[in-house]
This record gives structure tokens, sequence and C-alpha cells, in this order.
């Protein structure tokens, strides 16, 4: 019995891998095996696929259908059990179009071994089904039942990581969403089809400022569903200059702001119904970790080093993709102009570079940042470092925004069939953009760390910037009747805009 | 070590250093190979808290008895008696493939630096 919803994550070699197994020239059924590791969420479990173990002679017979030996299941426990893996059964429907049901035959095949692999991996058996005739993969847990039975949690989705994030939907658990008259515009830029695969991903920002707002805003108006937005920060005055929606109201009264991210995402979305999630806290934290694992993309809208290591880390053990990118502005030391300004964009996922590969991200910085040394005056004084002085402008902000939407959209959309780009760099002064050569280097432990989910390298600790920023303050009678008033025309301007 | 250290220990071991765990440190030795100290077994030290995601994040501070300056530092105190931390970044990070040892020619290097 699980109350989490449970999905399948792969990369694309490995689906390729199974694909080439499973799927015949010779159009029967075929079967295969394979290890997974859990990454366990806050509302979801996802078993990431780590290896296939293809039967030996004997193993497994082809007879139309296919069907496995016991001893197939048995070695493969006793190679998962080793490395703490659980295992999975896949199985091919060389006609099959969409998410498959299961027949008869093919729940008392999976149920015949799950036990048994329970046993001896103490994890859930994963049944997987490859549809031939589109290609798409459906997914299942064999969980313990109440009364100790076996018992069926199909999946919400497969995943694979490649190119692109493909992803097959069980649309009897994920409806597919009605396309509103007001998306006609957006959904023929890309098709029915494609909109309905977006319009369920679940999409998180970390970080909602200049940047993150911006980006929130516009997922929301796209259509999309399901987005969280996770920032334990509040409004303050000097934000004002950068964060588009906020007001001086909102510094007065130290709004958080994800309050502001909800304001602005409710006032532009076109989902029919909107599941929109606010985090006041930090991905650094162990809460916001897990929350983080419930979602399919990640956009990274954050600067600070700590957070962005987490997110890198998250792109190769949980095979989650995270979209990142940043700005850094050149300014003279006099203060009498602008020198340049670049800002990259990229997505970080396996077969791309990380971001201490691509040069994004100082390892030693995060441990400054742990420390919260890196707004630390003293510190910095006595290291004789300048300190990263943050120079942002919100009509550029809007252009680093723009980047990571358009990966966004390569890499989920396949745009012209092609995935996402690769990093990207804009430079300001000469109006250039570069793709960027990169990949991980020969000893990076992300790469080394492909797919180990829960087992992953603890992260996370006491943020204590964010534990200062989400300090909670007793506001004056004055600042709580203010935000009450505030709150009631919100309401009542959603309550009218909702009417028309 | 991963239980605080634990795999930073192991790294240096590998290499044939001897460390050893006590309380809120892991001690060993570093011979640099140029400067004042050079061929000398120096006493150095990183704090525990610091291991716990080791090798993704390395160590910040470098811990040195006082008899061991430099012209320049950024220094925070130390709870070994006689000792101090030192601010030394390690630029580049992520690049080796034997972690211990890309550290321990970090520590070597800073060595070198001593007065």
């Amino acid at each position: 019995m699980t109350r989490h919803r449970t999905s399948v994550a792969m990369t694309a070699e490995i689906a390729e891998a199974m694909r080439q197994h499973v799927a015949r020239d010779d159009g029967q059924e075929d079967v295969c095996l394979f290890t997974y590791r859990p990454s366990t969420g806050r509302l979801r479990r996802t078993a990431l696929v780590t290896s296939i173990l293809t039967p030996k002679p004997g193993e497994r017979s082809v007879h139309g259908n296919a069907s496995i030996e016991g001893d197939y299941v048995l070695r493969a426990a006793a190679i998962a059990h080793a490395r703490g893996d659980g295992i999975g059964i896949c199985h091919s429907h060389p006609a099959g179009r969409g998410w498959q049901s299961m027949s008869a035959e093919d729940r008392d095949a999976e149920v015949s071994f799950a036990n048994l692999a329970r046993e001896i991996t103490t994890l859930p058996m994963v049944g997987m089904t490859y549809a031939g005739g589109d290609g798409t993969w459906s997914a299942r847990h064999w969980d313990t039942g109440q009364a100790g039975e076996i018992q069926r949690t199909d999946a919400d989705n497969v995943r694979v990581i490649g190119d692109t994030l493909s992803v097959s939907w069980n649309d009897a658990k994920v409806p597919l969403p009605a396309i509103m008259s007001n998306q006609a515009r957006t959904v023929s830029c890309w098709g029915s089809q494609a909109h309905l695969s977006l319009a369920r991903r679940h999409v998180l920002v970390v970080g909602a400022g200049s940047v993150g707002l911006d980006v929130a805003t516009r997922l929301a108006a796209t259509g999309i569903v399901n987005v969280g937005v996770m920032d334990f920060d509040t409004v303050e005055e000097h934000n004002l200059d950068r964060l588009v929606g906020a007001r001086s109201l909102d510094a007065a009264l130290h709004r958080a702001k994800t309050y502001v991210a909800r304001r602005q995402m409710l006032a532009a979305s076109t989902a029919g119904e909107p599941q929109f999630e606010f985090f006041h806290t930090s991905v650094c934290e162990r809460g916001g970790l897990v929350a983080a694992l419930d979602y399919d993309v990640i956009i990274s809208c954050v600067d600070r080093p700590w957070p962005r290591a987490v997110l890198n880390q998250l792109a190769f053990t949980d095979l989650i993709p995270i979209i990142d990118g940043g700005i850094a502005v050149d300014v003279f030391e006099d203060g009498s102009g602008m020198r340049n300004a670049t800002w990259r964009s990229h997505v970080v996922r396996p077969g791309r570079a990380c971001l201490v590969c691509n040069d994004q991200l100082e390892p030693t910085e995060v441990s400054l940042d742990i420390d919260g040394l890196l707004e630390d005056r003293a510190y910095i004084a006595g290291a004789d470092a300048a300190s990263d002085a943050g120079h942002n402008v919100a009509v550029l902000s809007i252009g680093v925004a723009a980047a990571l939407l358009a990966q966004f959209v390569s890499f989920n959309v396949g745009v012209g069939g092609i995935g996402d780009p690769g990093p990207l760099q804009f430079t300001l002064n000469t109006h250039a953009l570069e793709h960027l050569d990169y990949e991980c280097r020969p000893g990076c432990a992300h790469v080394a760390s492909l797919g180990v989910g829960d087992q992953r390298l603890d992260m996370t600790g006491t943020d204590q910037t964010a534990v200062q920023g989400q300090k909670p303050t007793r506001p004056q009678w004055s600042r709580r009747l203010l935000r009450w008033a505030d709150d009631l025309i919100t309401r009542i301007q959603r309550l009218i805009d909702n009417n028309f | 070590m991963t239980t605080e250290g634990e795999t930073f220990v192991a790294g240096l071991v590998a290499h044939g250093a001897s460390p050893v765990v006590d309380g809120r440190y892991v001690l060993y030795d570093v011979e640099p190979v140029d400067g004042p100290l050079a061929g000398e077994a120096v006493p150095t030290a990183v704090a525990t808290a610091e291991l716990l995601r080791w090798p993704l994040v390395p160590p910040h501070w470098i811990y040195l008895p006082d008899r061991i300056r430099f012209t320049r530092t950024n220094t925070q105190p130390c709870a070994i008696a006689g000792w101090t931390g030192h601010s030394r970044g390690i630029v580049g990070w992520g690049s080796d493939t034997d972690p211990a040892a890309g550290w321990v020619a970090h520590v070597r290097g800073i060595l070198g630096e001593a007065q």
C-alpha cells in the first residue's frame, strides 16, 4: 500500500538498450530483467533504471509470448541485492500503442516473481511494458497491500532523459488537461499532442527572483498545470527594480517571494485547473530537496553555489534534468559604466556536462556558502576577495529568463526534432551567441553517481541564509490589517477575473 | 564520515598516509616539496564537519600548528591548542580522478608558501 505516486525514469541509452532487447524483428514478444534504485520524494516514488540484465541461454523462452525461469529472477535479484538495488521485469507488446493495460497472463507472470524479488532485494518489483506500435513505455510497482498481498500501483508516467525529455503518460492516472480557448495560439505552435504532454509535466522553479518569477509566470501562462516555486526569501525594497510584478506594498508587508509568485501565476495561468505549489524553503534543506524530487524538470534560477550544487547533483543521481543559467554583469571599477554582460543557459542532465565541468560552479565556494561566509563582510575583507556585487537589471534579467525558457522548450518539445542545444552563452557587447563545448571530465563524481537515487551523498543541511530569510517576525497590528485587506482585494480581483 | 570523513580517511590511507580522527578533526602529515618546510612531515588537519559532503565539496579550512605562518592569510580559531585554521579555497575542484591525491597536492602547495 502506498500513498505515493509512482514513476520510472531512465536515460535514453538505457531505454534504447531495453528497447533493442524486447522489440524483436520477428514480431514476437520478449522479456528482460533490469535493476533499479528508488528515488523517494515527498509525494512520488521513482524507480531509476540502472542496468539491464539480459537473459542467458535457457533463462527465457519466446513462443509468441515470452516467459522466464525462476533462476533468471534469482540471478538478477542476487546481483541487485549486492548493489542495494531492486529488480524489474520488462516485456513487449509488439503492436501495442499508448499506455498498456495488463492482461491476466501478464499480471500472473509478474505477480509470480514479485514476492521472490522483494524477499531478496527488500524493494518492490517494478514491471514495465514497451508498446512497439508507438514506443510508449508503461510501468507499475508491485507493492505489498494492507493484508500483505501483492498489489499493483500503476505509475503516473515513464520518463526517458536524453536530448529531449520524452514522457509516456498513464492517462487513467493523469487525465488529459482540457485545452482552453485562450491557449489556441500556444497549442498552434507545437500541436495538441505535444501540448498535452508538456502541460502535464511537473515543473519546479527554484528561486523566485528577477528571473525565476518571470519564468514561473510564463510557465503558468503557457498552460502548464503543475508548477512549483521554491524560495525562502521575502520581498525587500531593493528587489523592486527587478522583481516585475512585486509592489512596494509587498516589501512593506514583508511578503514572501512565493506569495508574489502565486499571485502572478494565478493571474497569468491559462490551465483549466492549475495545481500550483509553493515552498517557502531552501532546496539545501532536507524538506526542500524531498519536495524537489517530485518534479520532472527543474529550472534553476538561483545564483548561490550551494543550491546550485544540490540541483546539479539531482540531475545525475535522480535523473531530474536541471535547466540552469545566470548573468554576469561586468562594470567599470569606478562605477562609470558597463563593460559587458554575459548570460549562460544549459540543460544539466546525463549526456551533458555538469555545472562543475562546464565551469559554472566552484565546489570550494559551496563550502563557503554552507558556512555563510559569502555574505560575511569580515571574512571577505580578511580574504581580500571581491564579493559578488550581484549586479543585475530588469531589462537584462528577461534575457536570462528567455534563454532558460528557450532551453526548456527545446528540451521538452524537441523543436524541429532537435533537443537541447547544449550550453549557450550570449555576450551583450557584441550580441554574439556561442555554443560552448563542454563535457564532463573523466573523474567527474556526478557521472559516477548516475541514478543512485536515495543512496546519493547528502548535500543538505541547515541553510543559515534561508533560516534568516524565514525567521518569523511578529507583524505589527497595522501590518496584519494591511495584509488582510490586501489578501481580500487580491481574492476579489481573482474572483472577478475567473468569471470573465 | 560519510559518517563525517570516512571516505576522506580511506582516500588518505590509500595514499600511504596515516590519518588520525581526533574528535572534530582528521589529522595527517603532509611533506612539502619546496619552501622552508620542504622535506618535513608537517602535521595538518581538516574539520570532520567539513567532510560531510566529500568529495563533491572539499573542505575550505586547513588547520596548522601556529608555528607555520604565511605572509597573508585569513584565519579562524581551532579547537586544537596551538593550532589555527587558514582559509584556503581549492580552485578547479572536481577534475581529479582521485580526490584524496588532489587534496594532498593542494595542502602541499599551501605549505610550500609558508614562511
